[in-house]
């Protein structure tokens, strides 16, 4: 049975404008001018339990405003939605105890005191008994290596440490369904790469059926097999991860290091073999069409100074670039 | 009921050690009231020394006044402290977390804050009230609606805070709002018959601090009407009832609107 | 000189951005005029003299405090303290800017758009109450007065600062100093009531003190009740206090920037 339904979820915003300047600030106090935007528009999928999926798209995609519906924060203007059989916005507390939300930028520690406080008061709001919040606590603990840092002030701590902590106090009463908005935005590499071991642990260890935004596609690409590529309040895109790069990736990146130089002649004449996304001596990578690759891979060899090449499928990045630009496709 | 309690009390605890992570912030906010305090009351004992009676109360009347003002003043500041913070913790999203958490969002962003600076002057002001209070003669019934109608007052700015708090998640324009309220809350340090009509009616019935200040100390002093007192009680129970109406409404808003 | 010039008009538009909370603002200003115009109209409602205080000249007196108010004490370089506590000083300290002239420009743009809309009030709550009005004509006088009200203003731009700067070594807690300041403000400033209704003694001691050079030392210059060699010494306590709170100043900036750990979200 699906955990999570959405069907036809649509969400507007009324935006007033104001004409520049202090007469347009006087005629807006008393006449605006409203117009609607569509932040999430007629988008369905249904999630099923212990999914790990990933929400894509550029900024005002519309995908805080979606999760954001599914945690019961928004009203939507249409639509259905059910998340563990509830109605988000009625915001019952039965419903509430199942569900955690993580804001990436967002902060619900108490910024004076040890994140142990933060989780002691989420124990009694969450009602939450004191052996399962001490377990539950100690595996969080140990599984993000955050055990010495419990009693350290939060203002203390540095991002990656803080997010860590985010994160416990918002698994400490073990909820079936997670949603993560950006939590890796601001951390260094080390960092995003250690909270994401953690989400694919969690998710595989609890079952916990997990909604994922990001930025960064290395988050997507390790942690989801399911993407949901949402632009402009639509689904352009919702399956596997590996369908992306099948159904779009019409393209293959030769990567070639060379002998030597090359002369002038056989610069330009790259240009007709396919485009050149990068070229600093002794690397170079060429973009060709699919069928072509075999085809322009046997011309390098022959005539340029090759010394290795390699035919690789296009880096995901480009591809969801691609679906972004060339909506048509979808 | 009693998970509220807890809640709230682990909050409270939270609250105070926050606030003893400085005690140097501790030391000067303590001075800071007790001086503010102590040179209200002296200014009153001078004032005495020149003149009568102002408005017909004499000196231990207004100095009354004056305390039942600073006691129920920093009551509702020590309980509703949070409501300072509610702007920078709407304009941030960090409201969001309350709005997701299986109990009322006003619990934290009203009652979350407890304020131990005012409980550790507190006893200041109890004590000097009740040195007042034994100059002052009055009988057990003054003395109980004087208790009646101090929690009236403090039901009233429970009902302005929640408004305060709605109206601030219905524009986040404004960011001193509650401080607005603070400066109308000082029109009530004495009784409100020092203004002329009509705004005396005003202060007393509209906004209303003179039902919050003037009539509890007037009813220990035989000064009010059962009439007063009844319109008290209701606008009190009204006042409450419409101000959760409003926040209910507010975060209605909220939801079908921010993003 | 002109970087200075761009934060005060920035400083004015931001004024107008924000329309409900600078009518609300206003709002708060004129609360504070009624309660305490109206404090001391009930105390000399049956006549007579208080501490050589009659109606008339006790109205006089607070009428012209509270436009004063308006003009002298209105002050934005609180925030000044709340940069410092969470950090957002250092966007300042990266720019070649002078961080007290650049609170000193916003403090001064404040005042000119409170004082555009304080003349408003002032008219209408002149109707409204009727207030005893002295006008001084003494030229003299009046030039000495309008020397001392922006030597007032320097004043309590440098007293607030100097609270302010405490956050360095209290993030979070310098609102107890400004606290403590505004209760100053009150009651040694003049605010509250004129304080010669104060016995000699501790009189002559409160104008020892920078505060009653907020308010109360302008007013009182205004209405002529300053004279002689006491005019000459209240002018070298103020510029006495301004020397001393400036360097005052430099040392907690000095200090200040060394304990300053930038801490933040």
């Amino acid at each position: 049975m699906a955990l999570i339904e959405v069907k036809y979820l649509s969400k507007y915003y009324q935006v007033h404008q104001k004409e520049p300047g202090l007469t347009g600030s006087i005629r807006s106090l008393f006449h605006r001018k409203y117009y609607d935007v569509k932040a999430v528009d007629g988008v369905s999928f249904t999630i099923d339990e212990g999914e790990l999926v990933g929400f894509i798209g550029p900024n005002g995609a519309g995908k805080t405003t979606t999760l954001k519906t599914l945690s019961g924060l928004l009203y939507p203007t249409g639509g259905e939605v059910s998340v563990l059989g509830y109605i988000p916005w009625k915001r019952q507390p039965e419903f509430q105890k199942q569900f955690a939300l993580v804001m990436g930028q967002k902060n619900q520690l108490w910024w004076d005191l040890p994140a142990i406080e933060s989780f002691i008061l989420n124990k009694e709001i969450y009602e939450v008994p004191k052996e399962k919040y001490e377990t539950t606590l100690n595996e969080l603990a140990e599984l993000l290596d955050v055990k010495d840092l419990l009693k350290v002030q939060v203002r203390k701590l540095s991002l990656g440490e803080r997010m860590k902590m985010e994160l416990i106090a918002a698994l400490i009463h073990s909820p079936k369904v997670l949603f993560l908005d950006e939590p890796t935005i601001g951390l260094d590499v080390v960092a995003q790469k250690k909270m994401r071991d953690f989400i694919k642990v969690y998710n595989q260890k609890y079952r916990s059926t997990i909604i994922l935004t990001s930025h960064y596609m290395d988050d997507v690409k390790e942690l989801c097999k399911r993407v949901i590529i949402i632009d402009h309040g639509k689904v352009l895109f919702d399956g596997l991860l590996e369908d992306i790069v099948r159904k779009y990736a019409d393209h293959k990146n030769i990567t070639v290091i060379l002998d030597r130089e090359l002369d002038r002649r056989q610069i330009e004449h790259l240009e007709t073999l396919g485009g050149v996304r990068e070229f600093i001596y002794p690397k170079l990578i060429l973009q060709v069409p699919r069928e072509n690759s075999n085809r322009v891979a046997s011309k390098l060899l022959q005539s340029y100074p090759v010394a290795d090449l390699n035919i690789e499928e296009s880096e995901i990045e480009d591809i969801i670039r691609e679906v972004f630009t060339g909506k048509d496709m979808a | 009921m009693k998970r509220y309690l807890i809640i709230w009390l682990r909050m409270t605890l939270n609250s105070f050690q926050t606030i003893l992570a400085s005690r140097f912030g501790i030391i000067i906010f303590i001075f800071g009231k007790l001086l503010r305090f102590g040179l209200y009351l002296t200014f009153i004992y001078f004032l005495y020394t020149g003149t009568k009676g102002v408005v017909g109360y004499d000196r231990n009347k207004m100095l009354l006044f004056l305390l039942n003002f600073s006691f129920l003043g920093a009551v509702g500041q020590m309980l509703f402290r949070e409501a300072y913070r509610f702007r920078t913790k709407l304009v941030s999203g960090e409201f969001d977390f309350d709005l997701v958490k299986p109990v009322h969002p006003l619990l934290k962003n009203l009652a979350g804050g407890f304020d131990l600076l005012d409980l550790l002057t507190m006893p200041v002001f109890i004590y000097v009230l009740y040195k007042v209070l034994s100059l002052i003669n009055f009988n057990t019934s003054q003395f109980i609606f004087y208790g009646l109608l101090f929690m009236n007052g403090l039901m009233i700015m429970f009902a302005i805070h929640v408004s305060v708090l709605a109206f601030g998640i219905i524009t986040t324009e404004v960011d001193h709002l509650v401080m607005v309220y603070r400066d109308l809350e000082t029109m009530g340090r004495f009784p409100v018959d020092i203004y002329r009509e009509p705004l005396r009616q005003f202060l007393t019935f509209a906004v209303p601090v003179g039902i919050m200040f003037t009539f509890p100390v007037k009813a220990i002093l035989g000064l009010l009407s059962w009439q007063g007192m009844l319109a008290a009680f209701i606008l009190g129970g009204l006042s409450c009832y419409f101000s959760l109406r409003f926040w209910n409404f507010a975060v209605m808003k909220y939801s079908s609107a921010s993003s | 000189m002109r970087k200075y010039l761009t934060v005060f008009t920035v400083s004015w538009q931001n004024g107008f951005v924000y329309r409900l909370n600078f009518l609300l603002w206003r709002l708060r200003s004129v609360i504070v005029i009624i309660t305490v115009y109206y404090f001391w109209d009930a105390v000399f409602r049956n006549g007579g003299v208080i501490f050589g205080y009659t109606r008339d000249k006790i109205l006089t007196y607070v009428f012209l405090t509270l436009i004063l108010r308006s003009l002298i004490l209105g002050q934005r370089s609180m925030d000044a303290a709340g940069e410092i506590s969470d950090g957002r000083l250092s966007n300042y300290l990266l720019k070649p800017l002078n961080y007290h002239f650049y609170w000193f420009t916003r403090d001064l743009a404040d005042k000119l758009l409170n004082m555009a809309f304080s003349v408003i009030e002032i008219i209408l709550l002149y109707f409204i109450l009727q207030p005893p009005v002295f006008l001084q004509t003494n030229i003299f006088i009046l030039i000495y007065f309008l020397l001392t009200v922006i030597l007032a203003v320097i004043l309590n731009y440098l007293l607030g600062n100097a609270s302010s700067y405490f956050s360095f070594w209290t993030p979070g807690n310098a609102w107890g100093f400004w606290f403590l300041y505004l209760v100053f403000q009150d009651f040694l400033g003049g605010v509250a009531f004129p304080l010669d209704i104060f016995p000699k003694a501790a009189y002559g001691l409160i104008m020892l003190l920078p505060f009653p050079y907020l308010l109360y030392y302008p007013a009182n210059i205004y209405l002529g009740k300053i004279s002689g060699a006491d005019i000459f010494q209240g002018f070298i306590i103020m510029l006495f206090w301004i020397g001393i709170i400036i360097w005052l100043l430099r040392q907690e900036w000095r200090w200040g920037l060394k304990n300053y750990q930038a801490e933040g979200r």
